[in-house]
């Protein structure tokens, strides 16, 4: 037994070493210099886009358009707000916040989909931000300890892989246009069904979009809401159903390249009449 | 509480010091705390069905008693029947009740009238199907007087309830558990850090590539009518990848927590897609179930010492119950009877205990001829998988069909990064073939420091590649 607790001990010793070695030379440089906190291009830019995967697929194109991508793949107003929380202690008067406002993501489906467990990091671990009630499906207590034993912090993992291999976006390879009429068909009702039909508002988005309204007003930050393209089939679904909205692009909703471009192009122009 | 949460890297370590430390004095106090925290274990889920574990402990313990206290035959099978109502009771209503109430009216729609079943919103325990099985191994083992019934009611609740193999199995014979429960167990650090190592490899099977696999396998089962044959093919081989890491993980990490607490579980998997014929993979498939079905239903029917028509039925009947086992849904029966089809002509050409050693048993690569047997058994598993996975069977045929069509022959539409894991596993897995679990170094003579690499790297690669962002339950906590 003597001899178990020995290895134990040692192996444990060896494993906080690990961890700090691994958050020296991987985590740090990878996710807290560049993937997460890109600190030194933040001050290089002063206009940002904040969104859900809609934003997320300009990703490559913000350095055409001096505009810094903060959009992930299922961000609610939730992770949103942390965000821009974050950018409050970094942009100064008239910086300009390019936000994803629309049924989508005001849909009560948004409350199943968040990554405040990645995102709490841009508060600064500072749980009180956050409405008690927002917190309850989440263990976020014990975060801001495990900073450097980042092997413990399993929500960063996948950033690490994504920084250093990074994998070609949409993961599954597959081209909305590829398909047949029929399977298109499906692929947008399915996706209509399960992300836009629930007319009801969230509750909670909307608090949380308030949130941010009240704090780029605090800030006198210029925030331009978009509404993100989508496709002329799910247009006709959501027109059907009295959304009103402007079909743009080939993907079902997501971007595809020509009209990331396009999109882009409508934002400079946008700012260069401002 | 899920083996690859938080909640257990607390629990464990906790158990394990207050087990070896506090109570390790007297046995009857180790046993009453292995039964505390099996059922804190369990209740962590719901604790309300704590009671059914209770109450299906306790009818097994009174009835154990019953038979050791009477030879009267009329006595005997009353009271092991008793234990067989119960049991099968609690699975028939809470996992089957809602199943055949929706057939019965299906049935009677087919010939004109209708009846409307009223259907219960009910609750599936987690766990009932294994511990039901365990308990159950136990009456009929006393029954048939092949083991002495236990007056210890601490250590029999404890047998039922232990927690590492208490939710998905190995389903434990009482012959085997339950004596260990009754002498003193001694710490053995051999044995300890062999179970860390096993842990540490069903985490990596789950996490790395079960919880992967389950991403590409749920998307295209979900979208099948999306995809092309080829596609659909790759998914249902990566669901046979996921399905064998996901329950062999559970059972790894199962095995691995009861040898730190100096108990020895049943093997439950033996590298199944290694088998070069069907006989072969369900020996080395879910273990304990297979031999628990062989010992407790096919032999008591006669098993292969009768003519070929009860053969035949008997082989159809085991595989089919032990479809049923696992769900009740027409898929898993479908499931059962196409792996009957499968065994039938090996059991009746006496083949069916052809391969019994290990592959390229003393040699590095297989030869060609157990490459074919290799990878035409993985194909039939792969194909009955389609009707395990597809939510019923019209689903199934239509996802078969497609995988036979013409569209078999164009390329892929999913390249995902798994395929990249799941080779690297596959390796790893097939050069420790002759071991008991993967991270087994027994009878080498590595240093320490190269060893303690390999358990950093795997801990490494489980944080870099392993799926944290969906949280995916062990597949057989739904049986």
């Amino acid at each position: 037994m003597a001899n178990f607790f020995k290895n134990s001990f040692f192996f444990i010793l060896g494993f906080i070493l690990l961890n700090i070695i691994f958050y020296f030379v991987i985590t740090k440089p990878a996710i807290y210099e560049k993937y997460i906190f890109n600190e030194n291009s933040i001050d290089d830019y002063n206009m940002f886009l904040i969104s859900d995967s809609h934003g997320a697929f300009l990703r490559g194109i913000p350095d055409l358009y001096d505009i810094y991508n903060f959009s992930y793949s299922s961000d609610n107003y939730l992770d949103m707000f942390l965000k821009i929380t974050y950018l409050s202690t970094k942009l100064t008067k008239n910086d300009t916040i390019f936000l994803t406002i629309d049924y989508h993501n005001l849909s009560s489906y948004k409350d199943e989909t968040s990554n405040i467990k990645m995102n709490i990091v841009y508060s600064n671990y500072n749980l009180s931000i956050i409405d008690k009630e927002d917190l309850q499906n989440y263990k976020l207590w014990y975060k801001k300890y495990l900073k450097y034993l980042p092997l413990l912090d399993v929500d960063f993992s996948r950033f690490h892989l994504q920084y250093y291999i990074p994998q070609k976006m949409p993961s599954l390879g597959y081209s909305f246009a590829d398909y047949t009429e029929s399977q298109q068909n499906n692929i947008c009702s399915r996706r209509y069904n399960g992300q836009f039909l629930d007319r009801v508002k969230s509750k909670r988005q909307l608090k949380y979009l308030n949130k941010i309204l009240a704090l780029s007003k605090e800030h006198d930050f210029i925030l331009i809401g978009i509404e993100f393209p989508i496709t002329k089939k799910y247009w006709q679904m959501i027109k059907d159903k009295d959304f009103g909205r402007v079909d743009l692009c080939g993907a079902p909703e997501q971007l595809n390249k020509s009209v990331a471009k396009s999109l882009c192009e409508q934002i400079k122009l946008h700012n260069t009449s401002q | 509480m899920q083996f690859n949460s938080i909640e257990f890297a607390i629990f464990l370590p906790t158990v394990f010091i207050l087990y070896w430390f506090v109570f390790n004095y007297n046995l009857k106090h180790q046993n009453a705390f292995l039964l505390l925290v099996s059922y804190i274990f369990y209740g962590w889920w719901d604790w309300r069905f704590l009671s059914l574990i209770i109450f299906s402990s306790s009818v097994d313990y009174l009835v154990g008693l019953g038979l050791g206290r009477t030879n009267i035959k009329s006595k005997r099978k009353l009271l092991v029947l008793t234990s067989i109502c119960v049991n099968l009771g609690f699975l028939g209503f809470f996992k089957y009740f809602n199943f055949f109430a929706e057939s019965f009216s299906d049935a009677f729609t087919l010939f004109g009238s209708k009846i409307e079943f009223s259907r219960l919103n009910i609750v599936l325990p987690v766990g009932i199907s294994f511990y039901t099985f365990q308990t159950l191994s136990y009456t009929l083992d006393v029954y048939k007087r092949k083991f002495k019934p236990t007056k210890d009611i601490i250590a029999f609740f404890a047998f039922v309830g232990f927690f590492p193999q208490l939710v998905a199995g190995p389903i434990e014979r009482a012959r085997n558990l339950l004596p260990q429960f009754s002498r003193k167990r001694r710490f053995e650090y051999s044995k300890a850090a062999d179970g860390l190592r096993q842990i540490l490899w069903g985490l990596f099977k789950k996490i790395v590539i079960a919880d992967n696999c389950a991403v590409y396998a749920n998307i295209i089962f979900k979208n099948y009518t999306d995809y092309n044959g080829s596609t659909l093919l790759i998914g249902s081989i990566i669901f046979a990848i996921q399905i064998y890491c996901d329950f062999s993980g559970y059972s790894d990490i199962a095995i691995g927590t009861a040898r730190l607490f100096g108990f020895n579980l049943m093997r439950n998997f033996a590298y199944p897609y290694f088998s070069r014929d069907i006989a072969e993979f369900w020996r080395r498939w879910h273990i304990s179930l297979s031999t628990w079905f062989r010992d407790y239903l096919y032999i008591p029917l006669g098993g292969s010492r009768v003519g070929t028509w009860l053969k035949i039925r008997n082989t159809f009947i085991i595989f089919i119950v032990s479809g049923f086992w696992h769900g009740a849904n027409w898929t898993f029966i479908i499931w059962g009877a196409l792996n009957a089809i499968y065994f039938l002509p090996l059991l009746l050409s006496k083949k069916n205990r052809i391969h019994v050693n290990t592959v390229a048993e003393g040699r590095f690569f297989p030869n060609i001829k157990e490459l074919i047997q290799m990878g035409s058994t993985f194909l039939l598993t792969v194909l009955a998988w389609v009707f395990f996975r597809a939510e019923n069977i019209t689903i199934a045929f239509k996802y078969l069909s497609k995988i036979f069509s013409a569209s078999i022959i164009s390329a892929p539409q999913i390249f995902p990064r798994i395929y990249m894991y799941i080779l690297f596993f596959l390796i790893i897995e097939w050069l420790q073939r002759n071991k008991q679990h993967a991270l087994e170094f027994t009878g080498t003579k590595y240093p320490k420091i190269l060893k303690w690499a390999v358990y950093y790297s795997v801990i490494i690669i489980i944080y870099l590649t392993g799926n944290f962002a969906t949280k995916i339950e062990f597949i057989y906590f739904q049986f």
